[in-house]
């Protein structure tokens, strides 16, 4: 009883509940049905009053101003924990720059994880395909737009995740190349959370069961390609922690070389932006070619 | 001298809503079998049919929310979806959802401005006013009750600008006010020239349409005028006598 935090009947059996259907989520690596799940079992809504009214300037953009209001709406919780997860994706690199190169897997996941939370206001244009359907934009421009309010928003964690680098390593360059390691790993992560997003959109061409007439080896790979992709590219973006690492080690253009690789890692995190504006195109031009191979197939038959 | 425009083509008129042999069918199993008719712009429509009969399906279809497996659909002359299409059509939902992270203002705000209503602050106070929900502005809309999602979705239906309405059982769950108010914004509506098409069991709606489209097991059984017709036979599931089996207009 003690354990059960004294709920009533109702509420411990509606929690099971939630827990089964998490289980269930977890099984088909679907990341925002336990991200959404996760949130109601610990009772994080969304704040009624803003922490700010986002100023009329900020809103001339309506897309870029109902982003802003989302994040007026965040729960200090989710702040919070946003912070401490940067934080620690920050000690993390700073493990990877001392020599154990494999951390960077462990801050790309958590920059992952802040990025789910930070794409918040894509994720609900996702949620809610009958609503964004219904406006008068097309999908990929609005999606697309919506990346700039997380982009932005990283700002006040990246500052976390440099001062607690400082903190680890108190020297005066480590600002200067937290920076430089910390703006496209954070950027990273916005961009492999909306990835993770963006690929529960409805398809344009309908077609989203056609894999179930896979077999289950081919169908499996591919879910869970699908799967790791999304934190693979947050992964990724830690990459210019490694060319610091061994530029410092063999004494090379330590600033050039890391500077390469940031901007190597920003020139991919634009790449993702293309696919997110130009995903549904992409896939009509995709079905059309394929139905194109095979009516030109049965005509060669 | 102005040109005489005998010879000249003529800009074709579109009707508001035209739906041409739309059918639907989930695997093998049929929800609505080849179904065409034009609704003119001005008309005030009423689907009506029982549970299951296929209104959902086909207001969806219409709205460009669910693919057809035949057939097409066309909202003044602009294929259903398109941007167009999207931009002269509102359509409400009979199980409205809502963004988790906006309160029913920003809600407001975010539709009517990316319909490019940009004086949208005095329609919207004047909507949530009229439905008893301007004290409710700053809450979130997802924490509501039914009634008050519905009346929420309802003003979301209203602010923006629109051709042709598309509403799915909207009276369920509102109160007398509700529904006194959404059938005065329904008239008004209609007043101002756009085309409105309810699919309701509300016979007190019904009553007020130029126009019935009754739909049973997906099938089209009734199209006409509202004169004499028995609305209750026809939203049954049994067959009232045939009587009004097939189609009128």
């Amino acid at each position: 009883m003690y354990l059960a935090g004294n709920l009533s009947l109702e509420a411990l059996s509606r929690r099971s509940a939630l827990v089964s259907q998490m289980k269930f989520a977890v099984t088909l690596q679907d990341i925002r049905t336990v991200v959404l799940l996760r949130r109601q079992l610990s009772q994080e809504h969304m704040r009624v009053k803003p922490w700010v009214k986002v100023p009329r300037i900020f809103r001339r953009d309506i897309i870029v101003g109902r982003g802003l209001r989302s994040l007026m709406h965040f729960p200090w919780r989710r702040i919070v924990r946003m912070k401490l997860l940067t934080m620690t994706a920050a000690a993390a690199l700073v493990m990877a720059y001392r020599g154990t190169s494999p951390a960077i897997v462990v801050a790309g996941l958590l920059l992952f994880i802040v990025g789910l939370d930070a794409v918040e206001p894509l994720s609900q244009e996702v949620d809610q395909p009958d609503r964004t359907d219904s406006l008068p934009i097309e999908r990929g421009l609005l999606m697309t737009k919506h990346l700039i309010v997380p982009a932005i928003a990283m700002t006040p964690f990246l500052l976390a995740g440099v001062f607690t680098a400082f903190v680890l390593e108190p020297r005066t360059s480590t600002i200067a190349y937290g920076f430089l390691v910390g703006i496209p790993a954070v950027l990273a992560g916005v961009a492999g959370a909306s990835v993770n997003a963006v690929k529960g959109a409805p398809d344009p061409v309908g077609g989203a069961n056609e894999g179930l007439a896979l077999p289950p080896e081919m169908s499996g790979m591919g879910t869970v390609l699908r799967a790791a992709f999304p934190p693979a590219i947050s992964i990724i973006g830690c990459l210019p922690v490694v060319a610091l690492q061994h530029s410092v080690e063999n004494g090379s253009l330590i600033f050039a070389n890391t500077f390469r690789t940031s901007l190597g890692i920003l020139l991919v995190l634009g790449l993702v932006a293309g696919w997110v504006r130009q995903r549904d195109a992409i896939r009509i031009w995709f079905r059309n070619a394929q139905t194109t191979a095979k009516t030109s197939k049965a005509e060669g038959n | 001298m102005a040109r005489s425009r005998r010879n000249v083509p003529q800009p074709k008129e579109h009707s508001a809503l035209s739906i041409d042999n739309v059918s639907k069918s989930y695997g093998t199993a049929p929800a609505l079998d080849p179904i065409s008719f034009d609704i003119n712009t001005g008309d005030r429509v009423a689907l009506i049919g029982h549970n299951g009969s296929g209104k959902t399906t086909l207001i969806r279809i219409a709205a460009g929310l669910l693919d057809s497996s035949t057939g097409s659909v066309s909202i003044g002359g602009a294929a259903s979806g398109s941007m167009s299409a999207r931009a002269a059509l509102s359509f409400i939902a009979d199980q409205p959802t809502f963004y988790d992270d906006l309160s029913l203002w920003e809600h407001m705000e975010y539709v009517a401005r990316l319909h490019g209503v940009e004086d949208w602050e005095q329609t919207a106070a004047d909507l949530l006013g009229h439905l008893g929900l301007y004290h409710r502005a700053d809450d979130m809309p997802n924490r509501f009750s039914r009634g008050l999602k519905q009346k929420s979705a309802i003003a979301l239906g209203f602010i923006r600008p629109f051709d042709l309405l598309l509403v799915d059982e909207p009276f369920v769950g509102l109160d007398a006010a509700g529904k006194e108010a959404l059938l005065e914004l329904l008239a008004d509506a209609t007043s101002h020239g756009s085309t409105v098409v309810v699919a309701t069991h509300e016979l007190s709606f019904v009553h007020t349409v130029s126009r019935v489209i009754a739909l049973r097991d997906g099938r089209l059984v009734y199209d006409g005028g509202t004169d004499g017709i028995n609305v209750d036979g026809l939203v049954r599931t049994e067959d009232p006598a045939g009587e009004h089996d097939g189609e009128q207009h």
